[in-house]
């Protein structure tokens, strides 16, 4: 194992995707993802892997799909702005079965937002942010050490199932540095690439697994990407619309047929847990020191921490639920992943929701008090105006110089 | 020189026209120099009305927007290519 | 040089032809002198990646033998420097129209240029957003008319050229179908430069830019490629005002300069040093 030492979340994420095989990066700068492009300049020279700055976000996504489709294992990162002018062509590495990575280091929004400050209010877009139909995978980390297992993994994921993989880190994230030693070696997944003669080659006719084998460009199969819906040949399918229904059912259940190979949770306290708290990345932070000092005091509390964002972890919730009296849903956002719990709930458990918008992390007390409440039967109920809700902290109104909480 | 020149113009050129594959747009018709080809009466397509006055400049070949004429020279190689590929 | 018969029978996927093309389109002439260079040239079609756009120019890779990636609409240059910089071995050629390229993709574009990335982009320049029928491009010409121009341009269009070489592209070319032979010619020089090479192909679009700008038919289409064009050396001995209204044709731009890719690696080779600069 190398030496333990001080690191960025953001420079464990790329030691990850290096070890995982990462050998192309193209990005362009953004607030708080900017150490990831440097890094990866520093970086992918040395290893023998290649580095671009494009002019634009729109390009350095159209850079790592073509790279990919050359053969290579390809990242980009950003943050909302550029994540939202990413869309078309991450929509396009679903279509065209294009493995790749697309970090997004979430910062306060709408729009530039609070560039400096971490939320995370782009939960919704890593799941519908292309226009069509498609699924998505999203895997959320919430420290140093995870930033690494997480880029190692999404690698892999986008890998085995050819299609583009978000990473929903965020600012406090990205930025914190935590003691950490890299693994000397991690598990690789490499895409199944054809063997066989180019005559039998249909590049998009599935396998066993659901999944076409993908050749690289220049390696002698002649094969056509296409943005188009297309038949199992590649061919634009216009008027084929028995190849247009079952194409793009294919691209959905390629993911959603196989959730629970993507499912990665955490579980604290879970086993005989009455109020669960549900959160992720640096909010879960916050959650999991609140959840200790409350069964500190007697509470049965507990943490579940999705680390898979999407496809939602429907049966690990399904189970909480079914057991739980409570679920307290604690985002960075004004109830992005809140949908997603009552819907697997489906009406057993109160299910509450603590929210912080303002750019500071939630505090464990504030998220605490929620325990407390849901605990002793005083329930905010779902439907208050989310103004009011409890947890919103002192940074609302104060304009700068916000006062500690 | 006139000799070699009177050479290249007899150089036996066969025009292979796959009338299937026309859309009647009448450059053939309108470009060539010679007059070689013909718009069809009611179809608009392009018929090889006379193709002993072609010269062989070449450009019905290479203009025709939809591959619908081969031009095949000389050579049985060519012809044979010429005729397994039109069909 | 290859007939039109070998031309198929070594290069297409037969199985998806006849293409869709408009009758007197020029697309289809503009890609057999692209394959038709390519076998002049002697490149092993694996050794090729085509990048195509979104529109008609977009679709030459559908009858093509060979790696195409058919991407979003103005991104070809950004997918082809991805494969370039990741597989420098391949001649990558990326086919545009002169919306894809010189509207959506104008960003790519310059860029391309600035940085003599070895692409080659080839612009297929009918003045019309064909595809969705005839709307008006970057390049229509002040006062002509289109479906979103209907009372005439109020704007003057792009010199793709010269936007390309102000740009700093190291090969600059314009060919038209008519000057179908030159345009191979063109096409060879290109796919031969070391560095980004921009060829931009006046091509006519009878359906829709012909309706709109009154032409008869495609036949005259040509006719006017033929007389709108002016040689580099006789455009060299005419005043501004004799260039008015027309298009110089040949190449208009070759030189030498460090190659992007190129730069790169060796840039790899200082790092492993451990070199800084």
């Amino acid at each position: 194992m190398s030496k333990a030492r001080l690191m960025q979340g953001n420079e464990a994420l790329v030691e990850g995707a290096i070890a995982a095989g990462v050998r192309f990066f193209a990005g362009y700068p953004i607030t708080p993802a900017t150490e990831i492009s440097e890094l990866m300049a520093q970086r992918l020279p040395r290893v023998g892997g290649r580095f671009i700055q494009m002019e634009d976000e729109m390009g350095s996504m159209a850079a790592i799909i073509g790279a990919a489709v050359a053969g290579a294992k390809a990242m980009t990162a950003s943050s909302g702005p550029g994540i939202s002018l990413k869309q078309e062509n991450i929509g396009f590495a679903v279509m065209a079965e294009i493995p790749c990575v697309v970090v997004d280091v979430m910062r306060g929004g709408p729009s530039t937002g609070l560039a400096t400050l971490p939320a995370q209010m782009d939960v919704m877009q890593a799941r519908w942010g292309p226009h069509g139909d498609h699924p998505a995978i999203a895997l959320a980390p919430w420290s140093v050490a995870e930033c690494f297992d997480v880029a190692v993994r999404a690698v892999n994921l986008a890998e085995r199932f050819r299609t583009p993989v978000t990473i929903l880190s965020d600012a406090e994230i990205a930025h914190m540095r935590e003691v950490f030693a890299p693994p000397d070696t991690v598990e690789i997944v490499d895409r199944v690439r054809p063997t066989g003669p180019r005559s039998e080659y249909v590049p998009y006719r599935p396998d066993e697994r659901g999944i076409p084998a993908m050749a690289d460009f220049g390696s002698g199969y002649r094969w056509h990407p296409d943005s188009n819906v297309h038949d199992e040949h590649g061919v634009p399918a216009a008027t084929n619309h028995v190849v247009a229904d079952r194409l793009v059912r294919r691209l959905v259940s390629k993911v959603t047929d196989h959730v629970d190979e993507i499912t990665q949770v955490a579980e604290e306290w879970l086993d005989d847990a009455e109020v669960v708290v549900f959160a992720f990345g640096s909010v879960a932070r916050s959650a999991s020191e609140a959840v200790d000092v409350a069964r500190a005091e007697g509470i049965r509390a507990g943490l579940l921490r999705p680390i898979s964002i999407w496809p939602f972890p429907d049966a690990v919730v399904d189970r909480v639920a079914a057991r739980a009296k409570a679920i307290l849903v604690a985002e960075a956002n004004l109830g992005q992943l809140l949908g997603e719990v009552q819907r697997v709930n489906a009406g057993r458990a109160t299910v509450a929701h603590f929210s912080r918008i303002d750019g500071l992390l939630p505090r464990p007390e504030q998220i605490l008090a929620r325990i407390r409440e849901l605990a002793s039967g005083a329930l905010t109920p779902p439907s208050a105006p989310l103004s009011r809700q409890a947890g919103e902290g002192p940074g609302v109104r104060a304009s700068q110089g916000a006062s500690p909480c | 020189m006139p000799e070699a020149t009177r050479v290249r113009k007899k150089r036996q050129v066969r025009i292979v026209y796959t009338q299937s594959w026309c859309k009647g747009c009448g450059i053939c018709v309108g470009m060539c120099p010679a007059r070689v080809y013909a718009a069809e009466e009611g179809t608009g397509k392009a018929i090889v009305a006379a193709p002993e006055l072609c010269t062989d400049c070449g450009l019905c070949e290479l203009w025709c927007p939809d591959y619908a004429i081969s031009l095949e020279r000389d050579s049985p190689e060519h012809d044979a290519a010429g005729s397994e590929a039109a069909r | 040089m290859l007939s039109t018969a070998e031309l198929l029978k070594k290069y297409y996927l037969r199985d998806n032809l006849p293409h869709i093309w408009c009758p007197g389109c020029g697309i289809g002439p503009i890609a057999a002198a692209l394959l038709r260079a390519i076998d002049e040239v002697g490149l092993d079609p694996d050794r090729v990646s085509q990048v195509n756009g979104i529109g008609c120019s977009g679709r030459v890779g559908v009858y093509v033998d060979m790696d195409v990636l058919k991407g979003t609409h103005g991104r070809a240059l950004a997918f082809a420097t991805g494969i370039k910089l990741y597989r420098p071995e391949q001649t990558v050629i990326a086919i545009m129209g002169d919306g894809d390229c010189g509207a959506i993709g104008g960003n790519h574009l310059i860029h391309a240029a600035r940085r003599n990335v070895d692409v080659k982009a080839i612009v297929i320049n009918n003045s019309i957003y064909g595809m969705t029928g005839g709307q008006v491009s970057p390049t229509t010409p002040f006062g002509g008319r289109a479906s979103t121009a209907p009372y005439g341009s109020p704007e003057r269009p792009f010199d793709l050229c010269k936007l390309a070489e102000g740009a700093g592209a190291t090969f600059v070319a314009r060919g038209t179908v008519y000057h179908i032979r030159q345009l191979q010619r063109l096409f060879r020089r290109a796919l031969e430069h070391k560095g980004f090479a921009f060829v931009e192909v006046i091509s006519q679009c009878p359906v829709y830019y012909g309706r709109y700008s009154g032409a008869a038919n495609p036949a005259e289409m040509l006719r006017a490629q033929r007389d709108g064009a002016v040689t580099v050396a006789a455009a060299a001995k005419m005043t501004p005002d004799e260039l008015e209204g027309k298009l110089v044709v040949g190449e208009l731009v070759n030189k030498q300069e460090p190659e992007f890719v190129s730069e790169y690696l060796k840039l790899i080779q200082r790092s492993q040093a451990g070199e800084t600069r």
